[in-house]
């Protein structure tokens, strides 16, 4: 291999796009020396970490938090989560070999402990910086994970099929300061959440350094408005090759800037919230970060399955906040949980449990201003035909008030965003 | 100036039968061809060309079965207890290997195999065996562009779907409904689509009592088996296995003939799904109890499948974009090693053979492109052009690229147009992209080479300046799609 001698002009002497291409290549190659894939996602996305540089001010103040999505994927079992000790003995009956036994519980109130992996969002709760929302669905919850990852990514109801995600419809009305991606993405799969209308409103970037080496020799283009699918498609690809050119500057100033502080545990979660934690730091004014965790997916083997996957996620925010914290930064920032439906109270014969419907969602943050429990506590003897808890809160109440005490948006753009006259809910921010 | 070309008349095929459109054929059902195989095609009319591709892979023998085909767990043991760890990741490796290059020897059946997978999901991080992943593969290909429903009967009892949808953990006394839901809502039917939340249970119910033994067999184990009456589909009886798949393709046929159908044709035709034609391929399904060759015929040999609309409106999956370029750029893969690239390389760029990233498999389409896995797919392209495989003969293989494509030697624009127009579908959409492009191929040579006529084609170094342009038309969005 290496053959060639150059690639840029027709300067023999030019060495140093060879070098460029060769550590492409070896980057990728040695991807060979792990087994087959594992483990490589984490794997790509190192980077060595940079040295510090002064704290840029913060523009955000009042309702314009920065908002942290994460998103439980496959299903979390809000049952497990928030464990019922208002109702443990029919619960425990439920749950003959998956419920928590009561004093491994944390216990958070008298109602209610959390797992007890989630040990370390005990500190969070004593900080007045969590609260959690009880209950939330949303009428006639499909069973389907793509059907209700859709309701909830695009904010419909369960019989409506929208193209555009919340966000995205959201963030189609907001200008942003130029080079200042509007939202972020840190994830393998991008989300349906932050689709505009038009074009997407976030940027997937799992390795900043490396986008903006990539889009080094690389041109914008016009967007050509053409309405053939042919002509829409190339558009799309434009405007994400237009926005990666834009943006790979400042979002790598800015990563290079922020520098992780505190002790963080090695796995893909926390790896891409200490990115999240980095940009922040590093001044970069971007809105809304999406992570995504999972497979919460828990048909079987759940015990061990959920407790590895509550445990990294704890540990994650615990450790984000305590680097913000570093900064003085956890008053700009709320994290939020979501998942597409929790699960059956019922466990399966395979030490698992199959889809529900309602759970609870997790925010943090000390902008919350102190820690509580919102919402009725579920009916657990009060089913569906299916063996379900029956939904509570409107998932879309929660991003009525996201949008509205989150990200300072009034009322009347959160009805047009939510396509309806959700209430924010009181008590959160 | 290009070759000049036969041209095929008929009334409902596109009259235009040149290599733009059997490139587009190709690319579309295959992963592209080699620029002579597109012309030597030319000769033959669409409906022949059609009928050789499914024909040919009907008759193509399965891969030949590995040695360790069959082994058992315990033949992975060490000495000192453990597994194996090494041997199992090589024997995976070489069924990963086998698949990339099925895809580039066999054309169509790879595409299909690679289709399949992406339909009925499975992911090797939820079963870990190569003796798992060969017979869901062997399943795949032998059934590539054969019988849907006997498909859908394998599939479902291979160990790999067994473990990965719990049906090995599903049992009477609690049953476990995911494989029943997917099965109706992902593999068959649809969501939402003519079957209730009571059938996914009761289904559920007649499929218990399945269980994987030792990494290769399937067993029955009757104790676990719920011998209760189901109702399923409205019709009660003791249901089992076999009998479930029956009725479902009895009771519920139009609807899976349909959606199988609108599926293939947007894997295939486009994103925009066209009722007429899904209909008739529909109708050819049921006609053709389930075989699926005679609804790709349908599909493949109808006028609007080469209508200008859907052309280039495909967003190229990372395997059809670096196999198309390999086969474009007439590279050999002389290596194993370098099937296990572009495994890698799609890996690192959203599709990851055989560990879609749920049960719904890859989105596709917009799907595959966002910030980094676009950047991404650029680096890789580079890579492919410049360091891919055996490049002792630089200058010659891409002199012979722009050599085939045109006889023209002096002038840059008439060269880079026929570069341009033999790697993207449909050429370039934007009045500066040319200008660009020939910016490009120049590169920092002085204008007034080419003013003064000094300049030509077969002047030394001239192949960096076709791997210039090649590095150009990589990053237009026209080069991602098909």
């Amino acid at each position: 291999m290496c053959e060639h001698k150059k690639r840029k002009g027709l300067d023999l002497s030019d060495a140093s796009a060879h070098e460029k291409d060769h550590q492409v290549w070896s980057r990728r190659s040695f991807l060979k020396t792990s087994s087959l894939m594992a483990g490589a996602s984490f794997f790509l996305s190192q980077l060595p970490i940079a040295s510090a540089y002064a704290r840029n001010k913060m523009s955000s103040k009042g309702s314009n938090k920065i908002i942290v999505l994460i998103e439980l994927e496959g299903g979390n079992d809000g049952l497990n989560t928030l464990i019922p000790l208002y109702d443990f003995d029919h619960y425990k009956s439920k749950r003959k070999r998956l419920h928590i036994p009561k004093h491994q519980t944390v216990g958070l109130t008298k109602e209610y402990g959390l797992h007890p992996a989630l040990k370390p969002l005990k500190s969070l709760w004593d900080k007045g910086m969590m609260k959690v929302i009880n209950g939330v669905g949303y009428p006639e919850s499909s069973l389907s994970h793509f059907r209700s990852k859709d309701v909830w990514s695009t904010s419909s109801s369960a019989n409506e099929f929208l193209d555009s995600g919340w966000l995205g419809r959201y963030f189609e009305t907001v200008d942003n300061p130029k080079g200042i991606p509007k939202a972020m993405e840190i994830a393998e799969e991008g989300s349906q959440l932050f689709e505009g209308k038009a074009m997407p409103q976030s940027l997937n970037v799992k390795a900043p350094t490396e986008l903006f080496d990539a889009t080094e020799d690389a041109f914008r283009f016009d967007l050509s408005n053409e309405d053939s699918l042919y002509g829409k498609e190339l558009d799309f690809i434009r405007s994400v090759t237009n926005s990666a050119i834009d943006y790979s500057k400042s979002i790598k100033q800015a990563y290079l800037k922020g520098k992780n502080q505190g002790k963080y545990f090695r796995n893909d979660i926390t790896h891409h919230l200490r990115q999240v934690a980095k940009y922040i730091k590093g001044g970069l004014g971007t809105r809304v970060y999406r992570v995504s965790h999972g497979d919460f997916d828990t048909h079987s083997e759940q015990s061990w399955k959920h407790r590895t996957l509550l445990q990294e996620l704890a540990q994650a925010i615990h450790a984000f906040y305590e680097d913000l914290s570093k900064m003085n930064l956890q008053d700009e920032v709320v994290v939020m949980t979501y998942s597409e439906f929790g699960r059956r109270l019922e466990e399966n014969g395979s030490e698992g449990t199959d889809h529900g419907t309602a759970a609870p969602m997790m925010l943090f943050g000390t902008a919350l201003g102190g820690s509580a429990i919102i919402g009725d506590p579920m009916n657990l003897r009060d089913l569906d035909a299916n063996g379900n808890v029956k939904y509570d809160i409107d998932f879309r109440t929660v991003y009525s008030t996201v949008l509205q005490h989150g990200l300072g948006a009034n009322a009347a753009l959160s009805h047009q965003v939510l396509k309806g006259n959700f209430q924010p809910l009181n008590g959160i921010f | 100036m290009t070759h000049s070309l036969p041209q095929y008349e008929s009334s409902s095929l596109p009259k235009e039968w040149n290599v733009k459109m059997v490139q587009y054929l190709y690319r579309r059902v295959a992963f592209g061809l080699p620029y002579q195989e597109y012309v030597d095609k030319t000769e033959s009319s669409p409906e022949q060309i059609v009928d050789d591709i499914i024909d040919e892979t009907l008759g193509l023998p399965l891969s030949k079965r590995p040695r360790w085909y069959n082994w058992s767990e315990k033949k992975y043991q060490l000495s000192n207890g453990k597994e194996n760890e090494k041997l199992i990741d090589q024997h995976t490796r070489e069924w990963t290997i086998e698949t990339v290059k099925g895809m580039f020897d066999d054309g169509f059946r790879g595409k299909l195999v690679l289709f399949w997978s992406n339909h009925f999901v499975t992911s090797y991080w939820h079963y870990v065996s190569p003796q798992m992943l060969y017979q869901y593969h062997r399943i795949l290909q032998e059934f590539a562009l054969g019988n849907f429903r006997e498909m859908v009967i394998r599939i479902g009892l291979t160990p790999a779907m067994l473990m990965y949808l719990n049906g090995e953990a599903n049992n009477k006394e609690q049953p476990n409904e995911n494989y029943a839901r997917e099965l109706l809502e992902l593999f068959t039917l649809g969501r939402d689509n003519g079957y209730t939340q009571e059938d996914i249970r009761e289904i559920a119910r007649a499929f218990t009592g399945y269980t994987v033994e030792d990494w290769n067999e399937v067993a029955f184990n009757d104790e676990l088996h719920d011998n209760g009456a189901k109702t399923i589909f409205g019709k009660k009886g003791n249901w089992t296995y076999d009998d479930v798949i029956e009725l479902l393709f009895e009771e519920r046929g139009r609807e899976i003939a349909e959606y199988i159908s609108r599926t293939i044709y947007k894997e295939f035709a486009c994103f925009q799904i066209d009722e007429d034609v899904v209909q008739k391929m529909a109708k050819a399904m049921i006609e053709h109890d389930f075989e699926l060759a005679p609804v790709f015929r349908v599909l493949l040999k109808h006028p609007r499948f080469y209508d200008e609309s859907i052309q280039g409106t495909k967003i190229k999956s990372p395997y059809e974009l670096y196999l198309t370029f390999l086969n474009e750029l007439g590279m050999e893969i002389k290596k194993e090693e370098y099937f296990y690239e572009i495994f890698e390389s799609a890996y690192y760029t959203g599709q990851a053979l055989f560990s879609p990233p749920n049960v719904a498999g890859w989105k596709g389409q917009r799907n595959w492109i966002n910030s980094t896995r676009l950047t991404r797919r650029w680096e890789v392209l580079s890579g492919i052009l410049y360091q891919y495989g055996d490049k002792s003969n630089f200058r010659e293989w891409l002199m012979g690229v722009a050599d085939q494509l045109t006889d023209e030697k002096h002038n840059p624009e008439i060269i880079c147009l026929a570069i341009i127009d033999y790697f993207l579908p449909l050429g370039l959409s934007q009045p500066n992209e040319l200008e660009r492009a020939v910016k490009q191929f120049k590169g920092e040579w002085d204008e007034e080479l080419f003013e003064n006529g000094w300049w030509n084609l077969d002047r030394e170094d001239t192949h960096w300046q076709i791997a210039m342009l090649i590095h150009y038309l990589i990053r237009l969005p026209e080069f991602h799609v098909c």
